[in-house]
């Protein structure tokens, strides 16, 4: 807890320190600006789901504060600097400071824009005002299109080139870079195995191009990205799982091998996982005050069966009505063959009683599925926004998620899976900028 | 009955009050061409730094002020919120930051005036012949 409070301490005394020192003396412009979103969201059910939401509620899924500092030293450099405080991406529990953005811009010609440091990846339409709240309707943007890949920001460097024609702006942008962040492994109990939630530090190195036109009122965009991620604390035998072999007991018996800890040999496993990520969106005007806006993102792994491959994506309608803009989400997110089916292979294998030690077996069986991540569910949202003004807005909404036969958003009661389960989660949200 | 003339002459003042500004005329340095409306309008939307290889630094009064409101939307086409608004996502997007903003006319022409590159917006009543005219609206 010390730690942490001093990494606060340490962010926000660089960034007052910063603003504290008079730029201006060197010509530069500087601004300061600030962004937060309080948000509480609670379900129906007893089980966590999206790490912190369950019949209790919590402020920890949609809360964030943070702070932007923008150094103009001329017309051609500038510096720009974002912290935030939000729920640790290493813990379920800790609220953690951190550096988001951090680059130093070269802007030599109107159309042209280098920027070096930590920046955020272009997937996503709403990618870099994903944590600012004020900026976009809804009150939570799906996770089964903003959850597919944690690795939102690179350290690095991105070349953007812009376009520019009578209708709108095109811009295209390329960026490279490495990012430290962690994945979460799904805990499960059943018995008599159970594991806890386990968070293992990842590397990723990435490249990227995102293409995106943007007009007075229409957005559309475009964007493949390549990665390559490992785990950095991981020894031989604990790295990505490829396959859980079958291990054949008698004619038409037999258990999937979901641990070094069974007998056979060793699991095959990768040091690297290699990923590839297609995206594509629009947010479009229709008249009327109507816009319809959807996303839709392909995670292809290259290198293991049992890994993250899925299609994700929504389609939102909605109608602005002087200070309230309400709208109608669906979001649907689904693992590819290759992953459903290994899941389906392991969770519906089931070991006679004939065979000795067959509970434990059927409880490997149980487990090694609920450590695929994987997913098969579709989330309906029908919400509001109410703007106070331009930078005040509050936000309402009601979602129901239905699982499917998977989802590794759920972290599954005892002895329970995922699927099949109906989810109302309802959330409520004050966001401002300033 | 008085009391109704008297809120239809506060009314009427208001109207004559707020049909009292003029022409809004955006205003350059010495340095600074002159420029449509198209130009001055990504300009202000940070979609042009620099022109003829001239750094431009636009600025704008306060928030609120009837000329600012004029100017947004004769020029930029958007009111306040929309324009706030279109700010606070492109700075959130890393790609620069709203214009500065001036408390008044007299330190808008000041500015104008002795920084190179400048641009700025004014009523058209306080136009004087030392001052470069690079847009009108039409």
């Amino acid at each position: 807890m010390k730690k942490r409070l001093f990494g606060l301490y340490l962010i926000l005394h660089s960034v007052s320190s910063l603003a504290a020192i008079d730029f201006s003396l060197w010509g530069a412009d500087m601004s300061l600006s600030g962004f937060a979103t309080i948000g509480f969201a609670i379900s129906d059910q007893p089980y966590k789901y999206q790490r912190f939401i369950d019949d209790d509620g919590t402020f920890k899924r949609d809360s964030i504060a943070g702070g932007q500092l923008d150094i103009n030293f001329n017309n051609d450099f500038s510096l720009t600097v974002q912290a935030k405080i939000a729920p640790s991406i290493s813990s379920d529990t800790a609220i953690m400071p951190e550096l988001t953005w951090g680059f130093v811009s070269w802007r030599p010609t109107n159309d042209l824009l280098f920027r070096v440091g930590r920046v955020r990846v272009p997937f996503y339409l709403k990618s870099q005002i994903m944590d600012v709240g004020a900026t976009f309707d809804f009150a939570h943007l799906p996770v089964e299109m903003y959850e597919i890949y944690s690795t939102n920001d690179i350290d690095g460097a991105s070349v953007i080139k812009t376009w520019d024609f009578d209708a709108g702006e095109l811009t295209l942008e390329g960026y490279a870079g490495i990012t430290h962040s962690y994945f979460r492994k799904a805990g499960f109990s059943f018995n008599p195995i159970s594991e806890p939630v386990e968070f293992f530090p990842t590397e990723t190195i990435s490249y990227g191009l995102a293409l995106t036109f943007q007009s007075d009122e229409d957005t559309f965009h475009i964007s493949a990205h390549d990665s390559y991620t490992r785990c950095t604390n991981c020894e031989k035998g604990n790295h990505f799982r490829v396959y859980f072999p079958y291990i054949e007991i008698m004619p038409g018996v037999g258990y999937y091998k979901v641990s070094n800890t069974m007998p056979g040999d060793d699991l095959p496993e990768v040091e690297v996982v290699h990923t590839l990520i297609y995206t594509a969106g629009a947010d479009i005007s229709l008249g009327h005050g109507f816009r319809l806006s959807g996303e839709y993102a392909f995670r292809n792994v290259k290198n293991i069966n049992i890994g993250v491959d899925s299609h994700g994506g929504y389609i939102a309608l909605s109608k602005s009505l002087g200070a309230w803009a309400p709208y109608f989400s669906i979001a649907h997110l689904q693992s590819t063959d290759k992953t459903m089916n290994m899941y389906n292979k392991v969770r519906n294998n089931v070991i006679p009683v004939i065979i000795p030690d067959s509970e434990t077996l059927n409880a490997t069986q149980q487990a090694g599925a609920a450590s695929i991540p994987a997913y098969n569910q579709t989330t309906w949202a029908i919400g509001t926004l109410y703007s106070i003004n331009s930078t005040n807005k509050l936000k309402a909404e009601w979602a129901i998620t239905d699982t499917g036969n998977v989802s590794s958003f759920v972290d599954a009661p005892v002895n329970e899976t995922s699927g099949n389960r109906l989810i109302n989660v309802f959330s409520f949200s004050y966001n401002v900028v300033f | 009955m008085k009391i109704i003339k008297k809120i239809l002459s506060s009314l009427i003042l208001l109207l004559y009050a707020q049909s009292s500004v003029g022409e809004i005329v955006v205003i350059g340095h010495r340095n600074v061409p002159k420029m449509d409306l198209i130009t001055i309008k990504k300009i202000y939307m940070g979609k042009i730094i620099s022109l003829e290889s001239i750094k431009l630094k636009p600025v704008n009064t306060k928030s609120g002020s009837t000329e600012r409101n004029q100017f947004l939307d004769v020029f930029i086409g958007k009111n306040e919120d929309k324009y706030t608004g279109y700010w606070t996502v492109r700075r959130y997007i890393g790609k620069g930051t709203p214009p500065n903003e001036l408390n008044n006319a007299t330190e808008i022409i000041d500015y104008v005036t002795s920084t190179a590159g400048a641009i700025g917006y004014i009523d058209s009543s306080l136009l004087t012949t030392k001052l470069n005219v690079i847009g009108r609206q039409k």
